[in-house]
């Protein structure tokens, strides 16, 4: 027995010594050392926090300074807040959450926020089911809108969520909105900027203002130069996709119905958000109205860099300017003035226009000449800023163009502005059937340059929306990058190729085109260009079923090497949704 | 104060009064412990600035061997603790052990064992993890074992 006894114990210590898993092989140590080993461990898996500190404070990281700056490898819960927060408001967010068959599991707030010590916390930040299951949802990028509303990014894995927003008004609580509960899949990419005429399902996309986030950190570090058809901001992931984005300023519409019958945005429902500070504003007043034509169209408001607004009045004939004295810096807008242009005594204008500075903001109006159609487009430059003493100074020029440009304004009636000066003005006007890229002399008012490209010239028939041409990027004033969908080689595969157009060149160029990749082409927007002139895509890998970010170096002396092709992400693609709740 | 000093010494002298009958005694673990010996069973306190322990052990099995001469003692039992600390919502700990016990000085006697331990802890989360473990005390014993 004793041998028996004796052999056990020299067996166990044996073993143990080949058991790399083996805590507090130190004399003393004992069951503290081994249970302060298991809280290291749980520590490292972020599951146990490192101090009582830590432990009190929700696992959330309060932020108020620059987004580039954070470390957000280590966010679980990022709390956005407004520099001029005023705390009296204790908004919560309830969730529901659905299974794919649309039965609700469990209905829970997902998290309240509550003012502790001057401080705004989150609680509540777990979802679990019936059984006990988590759900794979986590928030990850909360945004609070100052004035009550929550704007908060969650990332869904499979599951369908709904929200509602509550907030105390006057000592109640009281429910904001309610949304009924979508499935992830449904909401789909956001409707894209550059293509019409019905080749997207834009019922589908209702919920544009579901800002889509794709492709985390592609852009990682830094933002894309914006114009107005870059709608691209970098975000924790990679991109924020924003109706009207530039790199120190975003503005989305707040609220939208979508509706045939017209119906738009309401008071208090322009957002503006100062990306340096990630401060968000409300810079619609009383009386806005904007067209909800945001989806079909660009929208059809614009913003100077002095913070004043342009859209186009859906109540009455004419557009609407605004002058204000805030700036993007600024933390207040003050609504100073409207001012309201009319359209020409023809009708329907063009949505208002700004340059790619945001120095100033042009309206382009059609003016009809005898029976043959148009053959004038005016432009009216309105400033209101420092140089004009903040009053609205309106610079009147009568351009008589050619007959096409001024047909191509009718039918589409979207115009970019390349380039532009005093003097002239470049721009690109997209027909149904052709890219045109007029110069207009604003001195002589005349029509000083004039190039077209029919879509013919790549191979796609005149109806070139629904058949093959796909969109168009401007890279800068001189170059543009059009995407063509064409028959491939193999059956069931299309070609997808990239051109640039140097206008003023009267030049174009294959400088790529792949069977291998399908171009997302729902996708919002379609591709970007990034500041070295390489075209970023999501594209769907043929042969491997995979979904993939591609970084395209443009090769026009050998456009078809996949040697042209890096990629940014490989595999499953991310697709991350800011959601707002309110 | 009063009533404290009163129960401990209530306490302390029925521990004496049951010495001769049970194996009594109090020691020290030596990961910065104290601990209680009453017959088959063993309270236990471990202290930390962060974490403390608070257990109880229990010792079905004992046997006495003698290794090369020399007389010791076989034990075995189980184990079971509560975790106090800043970073957690609670903690247990639950596991077996087994080892030797030997006099060293008269009435002290110096026990080393080891033991599989498992470990549950709430902080953000709940994590559990398991574990060997090797425990040493030293235990001066007042009554029964001498």
């Amino acid at each position: 027995m004793k041998n028996k006894l004796i052999s056990l114990f020299f067996f166990i210590i044996t073993s143990l010594l080949f058991i790399s898993y083996i805590y507090s092989f130190q004399f003393g140590i004992g069951t503290r050392g081994f249970v302060q080993k298991v809280i290291e461990k749980g520590q490292e898996e972020g599951k146990i926090p490192k101090s009582k500190e830590e432990k009190d404070k929700p696992k959330t990281i309060y932020y108020t300074g620059k987004l580039d700056k954070l470390d957000l490898s280590q966010a679980k819960y990022l709390f956005l807040a407004p520099k001029s927060t005023t705390t009296s408001r204790s908004p919560s967010v309830k969730g529901a959450i659905y299974k794919a068959d649309g039965t609700q599991q469990t209905e829970k707030t997902i998290f309240k926020i509550i003012e502790e010590n001057g401080e705004m916390k989150i609680k509540e930040v777990n979802l679990y089911d019936e059984e006990g299951n988590r759900f794979d949802v986590d928030v990850h990028y909360i945004v609070k809108v100052g004035t009550g509303f929550i704007s908060i990014a969650l990332e869904i894995k499979g599951v369908f969520i709904v929200t509602t927003t509550t907030q105390v008004v006057n000592g109640s609580t009281q429910v904001v909105t309610s949304e009924e509960y979508l499935h992830v899949s449904e909401w789909g990419t956001a409707a894209s900027t550059i293509p019409s005429y019905g080749y997207m399902d834009y019922l589908k996309y209702y919920k544009q203002y579901l800002v889509r986030l794709e492709d985390g950190a592609v852009f990682e570090g830094k933002y894309l130069p914006n114009d107005r058809n870059k709608k691209i901001y970098e975000d924790i992931y990679g991109n924020y996709y924003y109706i009207a984005t530039w790199s120190d300023v975003a503005y989305w519409i707040n609220n939208y119905y979508y509706s045939y019958s017209g119906n738009g945005i309401q008071q208090g429902s322009l957002l503006k958000l100062n990306t340096k500070d990630m401060s968000v504003q409300v810079v619609s007043a009383q009386g806005d109205y904007i067209t909800q034509d945001i989806i079909e169209w660009e929208p059809f408001f614009v913003v100077d860099k002095y913070g004043n607004i342009a859209y186009m009045s859906t109540t009455g004939s004419g557009y609407k300017y605004r002058k204000t004295t805030g700036t993007v810096d600024g933390s207040g807008i003050v609504h100073t003035g409207f001012y309201t242009y009319p359209f020409s005594s023809y009708g329907s204008g063009l949505p208002p226009i700004v340059d790619n500075n945001r120095d100033a903001i042009y309206f382009l109006n059609k003016v009809s000449e005898g029976e043959y159609g148009f053959k004038n487009l005016w432009i009216r430059r309105l400033r209101c800023n420092k140089d004009t003493g903040y009053n609205i100074e309106i610079t009147s020029t009568v351009g008589s163009v050619s007959d096409d440009v001024a047909r191509a304004c009718e039918t589409i009636g979207h115009g970019k502005i390349l380039n532009i000066g005093d003097k002239e003005i470049s721009m690109l006007i997209n027909s149904f059937d052709k890219i045109l890229f007029p110069t207009i002399d604003l001195v002589n008012a005349t029509t000083s340059y004039y190039y077209e490209v029919p879509f013919s010239e790549f191979g796609v028939s005149s109806d070139g929306w629904n058949e093959g041409f796909l969109g168009y990027q401007v890279v800068n004033s001189t170059k543009v990058y059009v995407l063509i969908k064409t028959e491939g080689s193999q059956q069931g595969r299309y070609r997808y190729t990239f051109y640039a157009i140097y206008p003023k060149e009267e030049k174009i160029e294959k400088i790529f085109y792949t069977e291998r990749y399908e171009v997302l082409s729902q996708s919002w927007p379609l591709f970007n260009v990034d500041e070295e002139g390489n075209i970023i895509v999501t594209a769907t890998d043929l042969d491997t079923g995979t979904k993939n970010v591609l970084k395209i170096t443009p090769n026009p002396s050998d456009p078809g090497n996949e040697s042209n092709i890096s990629f940014l992400q490989q595999g499953t693609v991310e697709v991350y949704y800011l959601v707002r709740v309110y | 104060m009063r009533s404290f000093i009163l129960i401990s010494t209530i306490i302390l002298t029925s521990l004496f009064n049951i010495s001769e009958a049970v194996n009594l005694g109090i020691g020290w673990t030596l990961d910065t412990g104290i601990h209680l010996r009453i017959g088959k069973f063993e309270l236990q306190s471990v202290f930390g600035s962060d974490t403390s322990i608070y257990g109880l052990r229990f010792y079905p099995i004992n046997k006495e061997l003698s290794i090369m001469k020399k007389t010791f003692n076989f034990y075995s039992g189980i184990e079971t603790d509560y975790i106090s600390s800043d970073v957690l919502d609670w903690g247990y700990v639950g596991g077996v052990f087994t080892g030797l016990d030997k006099a060293v000085f008269k009435h002290l006697h110096l026990s080393l064992d080891l033991g599989i331990f498992f470990s549950t802890v709430k902080g953000w989360e709940e994590f559990s993890d398991w574990g060997a473990v090797i425990n040493t005390k030293l235990t001066w014993y007042i009554g029964g074992k001498k």
